[in-house]
């Protein structure tokens, strides 16, 4: 009977979370170090339009990135184009608006589209030392039918350090997860024992 | 021999109310039963009580005007005698009290329940009767209303109406019968071999009959025990002919002809012959042009039966009960000469889109996973499969297995594995098709088979006064069994629908499409929406459609709605009466744009010029230069 009821327990989590799934709106890297006076380049992404069960589209996208500009200059952009007469982009210090509007049919985009769409491509200069947060100031992404699409942002952050000082190497994601994991780790026996207090 | 007759019932009275004393808490436990019986069935109509046959046993009331006229078999009536033992007569009065078989008779007679009413046994109410409407038409009715059989209380009370209606809407002389149960507990008077609860015996006749040529019975006139409340399988409560309430009999005068003939009866199962399904709706339409159906539903143990089917081709459509996704299921039947049983039909459940597949435009997709198309739109199908395939589809009809339409799918170059098509619109094909898509030949010598039910809506839309697509209009579909009405809504997931679509009221997609698969009957759709009404008519906020009689199949129906500026021009930026790039282009300027509740662009109303409102308007732009 408990062996059942657990059984339940664990399918009924899975089925939440699987109907929960939202696309989040992200970085290929969300942390990066640089020497000043190189280049770093970053990706914008919109990852799982088919998690979950989901079967999403990016048909319109709209998007402003904001960014320290004395640490950091665009060097080039490039934006992913839904229809060439329908994608602009202007830049400003500190700020990059773009958006673009497709044509194609849902099904189109569909077939076209994965679980992972990336929305640009952007190389900076480093002008001056320190960390900018890269963040969305303004996001609105269309999906299926013409509607809103529900998702997440996340922000990105990169760090400009002196050419003088060694640069820190970046973390490998494997020691990275680890980190995580162990944090989750104690994390999660702190609570335990608080439970049994 | 009628001398007889009456001397036995006059000894049985006497014995009778030697009783009374002790039967009096029966008969309190009894009226209790009765009342609930009532109220749960509630076929009786109310009113036609204008007139009232006093208390008595085996008396007639004089001619009696119908306040119409009808041609009921040859024979124009326009009055007739109200008999106490539950009939109506047009040639004289009938006093008979135990039920002579109507197939042979030589009377002109309507009987709702006849057998031996005594309405002066105590609680026992007398006999009423009157004009009335039913609907719009003029109708006239009797009442049996908790009645006595003869001569005991330990019978109980039984409860059933007869009503005429008139309609000369439809040609002169046509009305309906309607037999009406709420609560039968005795069948026989025991002046008819009735036993001391007035069962056995020579029980209850129900039909009707022109005296000569022409007769109908019910399936189970004159047989003891089937027509009783306790007898939850073919009692009359639990059953009905042409009506979706239970108790009810409609019998459709058409033309002087009233249905006689025969029956033909089977069972419905779901998947396999195990799993008989209650609550079925099953149809009997004859196949000629003149399309007609009979109705009826299945009761506890899946069967059907439905009388008074004259010699020829019948089309059986059986709709699966509510809350079950089985799709619903058809076989042909002959009738010639004698009744037709066995007539099964196995309802199937349905093959729902497989994940990984889509087909576009769909109105909806029903819980057990069916899409919706409407038969004039050009589809989008696609699928997830195998890498480096070679893809096919062929879509079936399910009731002909004619294949209706065929092609190949491509891989998409950018998405390996991804395999698409356009559909050319399924026009003039509808209802239940099966699509398989093959794919074989991939890498490393795959194959894959991918098999899913689709449903092709032919119903309608939802137009502005300019003929532009209203999407998100409000619709809602009435039913009633007579043209003449009322009409009320279908309820939310009732198996009146097939359950391709069970919801009630619905909104119309973004192209302004609706639809419904529907049990035979009469319908109304309503549509209605906020900020639009009637068209010349500002103070009713909805359209309603003529009454639409189903079958045959209504399709394209277009309802009307007045909105103000045209729906569709809320794209037209530059007002040149089509929605072109130039206004698309003219809407993505004005990006992140707060703007006022109305303007121009603002398709979903939230005041703000967002990629939701250009997106959307794009998928208004049928121009060809919108087309990617």
């Amino acid at each position: 009977m408990f062996k059942k009821t657990l059984a339940i327990a664990i399918f009924s989590s899975f089925i939440w979370q699987t109907a929960e799934a939202t696309p989040i709106l992200t970085f290929n890297a969300t942390s990066q170090s640089v020497n000043l006076g190189s280049q770093v380049g970053i990706d914008v992404v919109v990852n799982g339009l088919e998690d979950g069960g989901l079967n999403e589209i990016i048909a319109g996208y709209n998007l402003s990135l904001t960014f320290d500009s004395s640490i950091l200059d665009v060097f080039s952009f490039s934006g992913l184009s839904l229809d060439p007469n329908f994608f602009s982009v202007t830049n400003s210090a500190g700020q990059i608006d773009w958006n673009s509007l497709s044509f194609d049919t849902d099904a189109s985009l569909q077939a076209i589209q994965g679980n992972s769409v990336t929305l640009a491509t952007i190389v900076f200069n480093t002008l001056g030392q320190g960390n900018s947060t890269l963040s969305f100031s303004f996001s609105d992404l269309t999906g299926l039918l013409a509607t809103s699409l529900d998702f997440t942002v996340d922000t990105a952050s990169i760090t400009v350090t002196s050419t003088s000082q060694p640069q820190d190497n970046v973390p490998e994601p494997s020691i990275l997860m680890l980190v995580s994991l162990s944090a989750l780790g104690l994390a999660a026996m702190k609570r335990a024992k608080g439970l049994n207090v | 021999m009628n001398n007889a007759k009456i001397s036995v019932k006059k000894e049985i009275t006497k014995i009778t109310q030697c009783f009374k004393l002790i039967t009096s808490l029966i008969f309190v436990l009894a009226i209790s039963s009765v009342s609930s019986q009532a109220l749960a069935t509630n076929a009786i109509r109310s009113g036609f009580d204008s007139n009232t046959l006093a208390a008595n046993d085996d008396r007639s009331s004089g001619l009696v005007p119908l306040g119409f006229s009808i041609n009921f078999f040859g024979n124009g009536f326009n009055q007739g005698y109200v008999n106490n033992n539950g009939n109506m007569t047009f040639d004289s009065p009938l006093g008979t009290f135990t039920p002579f078989g109507l197939t042979a008779t030589q009377r002109q007679i309507i009987a709702p329940f006849f057998a031996d009413v005594d309405t002066r046994v105590d609680g026992s109410n007398p006999v009423t009767y009157g004009q009335g409407t039913v609907g719009s038409r003029p109708a006239f009715a009797v009442n049996w209303i908790n009645v006595a059989c003869f001569s005991t209380v330990n019978g109980g009370y039984n409860t059933f109406q007869m009503v005429l209606i008139d309609r000369s809407d439809i040609g002169a002389g046509d009305f309906d019968i309607e037999f009406n149960y709420g609560s039968i507990v005795w069948e026989t008077g025991r002046a008819s071999g009735g036993d001391a609860t007035c069962q056995g015996g020579n029980p209850v006749r129900i039909g009707y009959s022109n005296g000569s040529s022409n007769s109908f019975e019910l399936s189970g006139s004159g047989v003891s025990g089937t027509f009783l409340d306790s007898n939850t399988v073919t009692g009359l409560i639990y059953n009905s002919r042409n009506s979706l309430q239970d108790g009810r009999y409609l019998f459709e005068v058409r033309n002087g002809n009233a249905p006689v003939g025969h029956n033909l009866s089977g069972t419905v199962f779901g998947n396999e012959i195990t799993n008989p399904l209650e609550s079925a709706l099953v149809q009997v339409c004859t196949t000629n042009q003149d399309t007609f159906c009979s109705l009826t539903s299945t009761n506890s143990l899946g069967n059907y039966t439905i009388g008074g089917l004259s010699d020829g081709n019948y089309q059986i459509t059986a709709f699966p009960p509510a809350n079950t996704n089985f799709q619903t299921g058809s076989i042909t039947s002959v009738i010639s000469g004698a009744d037709v049983v066995a007539q099964n039909i196995t309802l199937l459940g349905p093959q729902p889109l497989p994940s990984g597949t889509t087909i576009i435009p769909n109105l909806r997709i029903s819980d057990g996973g069916v899409p919706t198309v409407n038969w004039n739109s050009n589809l989008t199908l696609s699928t997830h499969s195998c890498q480096g395939g070679s893809a096919t589809y062929t879509i079936t009809d399910n009731d002909t297995n004619a294949v209706i339409g065929l092609g190949s799918l491509a891989e998409s170059s950018l998405n390996s594995g991804v395999y698409s098509t356009i559909v050319p619109a399924l026009f003039p094909n509808s209802g239940l098709v099966t699509v398989e898509i093959n794919i074989t030949n991939c890498l490393g010598g795959g194959s894959n088979d991918i098999i899913f039910t689709l449903y092709i809506d032919p119903s309608g839309e939802v137009k502005d006064t300019f003929g532009n697509a209203v999407g998100g209009a409000t619709v809602t579909l009435l039913r009633s069994d007579s043209s003449a009405g009322p009409f009320t809504t279908v309820p939310n997931g009732s198996n009146i629908m097939s359950p391709v679509n069970r919801i009630n009221p619905d909104l119309t997609s973004s192209r302004g499409l609706f639809g419904w698969d529907v049990i035979s009957g009469f319908y109304k759709v309503r549509a209605e929406k906020t900020g639009c009404n009637a068209p010349n008519n500002p103070s009713q906020s909805f359209v309603e459609s003529d009454v639409l009689t189903i079958p045959p199949a209504v399709t394209d129906l277009s309802l009307i709605l007045d909105c103000g500026q045209p729906v569709f021009a809320v794209c037209d930026l530059d007002q040149n009466g089509s929605v072109s790039k130039s206004d698309i282009s003219i809407l993505s300027r004005n990006l992140r744009s707060t703007v006022p509740a109305g303007t121009l662009g603002d398709i979903n109303g939230d005041g703000r010029i967002t990629t939701q409102d250009t997106r959307g308007c794009v998928l208004q732009c049928t121009l060809p230069a919108c087309a990617n």
